[in-house]
């Protein structure tokens, strides 16, 4: 049933799905002319005009819109006019990058960020609290390319085995730096986004009952306050995964990580049309469906979230 | 008469808050016996709340403490207690109904867990099924509908009067001794309230508990109460049975209280109200802290310096004014006449 009501709501976003594509594909248009990035400046007229022709920039552009949405829905967002290949291959091909770098900053955020944000809150009005607050203070507001520099500087210069830059598929040592760049901001939002949602728990009326009914403090702080405290964080947290699945671009750039953000940076000053347009739906498609998991996952741990209007 | 199950003595709690120390609670005694209904009644920060508070060792941590008295139940002085043997206490020996059930329920928890949860807190061996069965029981107890199916539902599923049904189920699931009521109706819709008011008449017959009752409306008192203390300014002023309080008022503040009650035979007339507004946490005026707003005060000096003690104005009545002799005579709220 609950599938059921994922398809149908999945449905209700094709809408939305072709704003999207109208509006990438407008302001791809907007960039320029990317026979001028093409071909060498002092190129004839005539060859820019043939190579026009041949990327089917010479038709209208309402032709232009439907060629490229009747590829997209046989899953063909055209060819790449830099590298001559399927755009969506070469968007693919980046994917388990950007994938692996996401998953491990965002492991690194939840495992430092949810625990810090908890104890700051049981522990609220201390020193501890105090401080979880300043360092998560500055952690949101130190830019990434600063961290990341600074990440270079003091620790890939000094650890031998940790390299400045470059990717290795599955490589600890290779993840490590953009990810440790990546996690302060996540984990700045993380822990204080949880310290103040176990905050406000921790002053309901439940809270108080249980205690009235003699329940150990430990079970009430886990099973009272921390379990509808985290309900929320899974916003939070969806969101992030959502904007890491884009790539993250100056980290990715910062440190010659082949994913999809510098794709989408190189292609936009390439004007590689069909390659922006690649990423930019497909960011949008992964989103979109991440924060239609998010809504699952609520009604699956809040009895009162009935997205679907399943019977009773 | 038997012994009090519950006997608080000079009991004296203090909040720390920001714009200063306030007193909730100032030398506040009285004793409560099994199955009787004792009636706490007050305005809003009379510190009625915070003497049940202080019962449960449930102020809020930080913020709240017992600076003084005593608080014995059945022998023993919990605020000596240790917060462990505190904690076997809470929900065992002491059961408490909160003001808006609403609130007060786990949203994400099953009714029948949380009442299980508070038999499993207190006996190691309740177990899943034997917890469910008991917890149907209870529920059926306090009057819930179908309690079958109605324990494996969710807080949101019940109405409002349903969900007080159910957590004096909660308070009264291991036979507690004292049951404290705190303001149980007031969330409620009128027609729900005498509802609720008969399932606790039910939970006390049903766990012959000593009960207090709070609340601010001296009409459940009548209907409930065996006997009432008056609160202000986080002081009894007046305590006695509710005859003695009905019929014969000795202090002013509840001769206030009784003026201000809408009656049916005074239709049309003008409600009286107290006249000024009752005073802040950490702005009590000093001797009898009643003495600006009281028509018996005409600038006396003791009222201003001394802090008024409870006298005894008969067996078992008591009251804290310094002139409460002129109380009866003064028709000191006297209602406008019919316009």
């Amino acid at each position: 049933m609950i599938l059921a009501g994922f398809a149908r709501r999945l449905l209700q976003l094709i809408p939305v799905f072709f704003v999207i594509s109208v509006v990438t594909f407008a302001i791809t248009r907007l960039t320029g002319d990317p026979s001028a990035l093409l071909l060498p400046l002092d190129a004839p007229q005539e060859a820019r005009d043939l190579l026009r022709a041949d990327l089917g920039l010479d038709e209208p552009i309402w032709v232009q819109y439907f060629r490229f949405m009747e590829g997209v829905f046989q899953g063909d967002f055209g060819t790449s006019f830099r590298y001559r290949q399927p755009a969506l291959e070469i968007v693919l091909e980046r994917l388990p990058a950007t994938l692996e770098l996401a998953v491990v900053s965002l492991g690194i955020a939840l495992i430092v960020g949810l625990p810090v944000g908890i104890i700051a809150a049981l522990r609220h009005g201390t020193w501890i609290d105090n401080a979880v607050q300043f360092v998560a203070f500055v952690g949101q507001a130190m830019p990434t390319f600063y961290t990341g520099l600074l990440g270079l500087v003091f620790i890939a210069v000094n650890v031998s085995w940790i390299p400045v830059g470059g990717y290795e598929p599955r490589s600890l040592r290779h993840v490590l730096l953009p990810a440790l760049t990546l996690a302060p901001f996540m984990i700045a939002i993380i822990a204080r986004f949880t310290r103040s949602s176990v905050l406000d728990v921790m002053g309901r009326d439940y809270v108080r009952t249980a205690r009235a009914k003699g329940v150990r403090e430990r079970r009430v702080t886990m099973l009272h306050i921390l379990r509808n405290a985290l309900i929320p964080v899974i916003t939070i947290i969806g969101l992030q995964v959502g904007a890491l699945l884009g790539g993250a671009v100056i980290t990715e750039v910062v440190f010659g990580w082949p994913g999809i953000g510098r794709l989408a940076v190189t292609s936009v000053l390439q004007r590689d049309f069909p390659v922006v347009q690649a990423i930019v739906m497909l960011t949008a498609v992964a989103f979109v469906v991440i924060n239609q998991i998010v809504d699952v996952l609520y009604t699956l741990v809040d009895p009162r979230i009935d997205l679907y209007g399943r019977e009773r | 008469m038997s012994d009090p199950v519950l006997s608080v003595r000079n009991l004296t709690t203090h909040l720390t808050t920001p714009s200063g120390r306030i007193t909730a609670c100032d030398d506040v005694s009285f004793d409560l016996r099994s199955g009787e209904v004792l009636g706490l009644v007050g305005e809003s920060g009379s510190g009625k709340t915070m003497t049940a508070l202080s019962v449960l060792g449930l102020l809020p941590s930080g913020v709240g403490r017992v600076a003084r008295g005593e608080i014995i139940l059945d022998g023993t002085d919990l605020t000596k207690l240790s917060r462990r043997r505190l904690r076997e206490i809470r929900g065992r020996d002491v059961g408490v109904v909160f003001q808006d059930p609403s609130s007060s329920l786990n949203p994400v928890m099953t009714v029948g867990d949380q009442v299980v949860e508070a038999l499993a807190a207190h006996d190691a061996d309740v177990s899943n099924a034997s917890g469910m069965r008991r917890a149907v029981e209870l529920l059926t107890l306090v009057g819930i509908p179908d309690p079958g199916s109605r324990v494996a539902q969710y807080p949101h599923e019940y109405s409002g009067g349903m969900r007080q049904r159910a957590m004096i189920a909660i308070a009264i699931a291991n036979q507690p001794k004292v049951l404290i009521a705190d303001e149980p109706t007031t969330a409620l819709d009128v027609t729900i309230q005498a509802q609720v008011l008969d399932v606790l008449r039910a939970a006390r017959r049903e766990t012959n508990a000593g009960v207090i009752l709070i609340t601010h409306d001296l009409g459940i008192v009548a209907e409930m109460a065996d006997r009432v203390a008056v609160m202000y300014a986080g002081r009894i002023v007046e305590t006695g049975t509710v005859r003695d309080l009905f019929r014969n008022p000795s202090h002013p503040y509840t001769v206030g209280l009784l003026a201000s009650l809408p009656l049916l035979s005074d239709m049309g007339a003008r409600l009286q109200p107290i006249a000024g507004v009752p005073p802040s946490g950490t702005d009590i005026p000093t001797g009898c802290p009643f003495h600006p707003r009281c028509p018996l005060w005409r600038e006396r000096i003791d009222c201003v310096e001394v802090k008024p003690p409870l006298r005894a104005v008969g067996d078992g009545h008591f009251s804290a004014c310094h002139f409460l002799e002129e109380v009866p005579a003064a028709g000191l709220f006297a209602r406008e006449g019919r316009t």
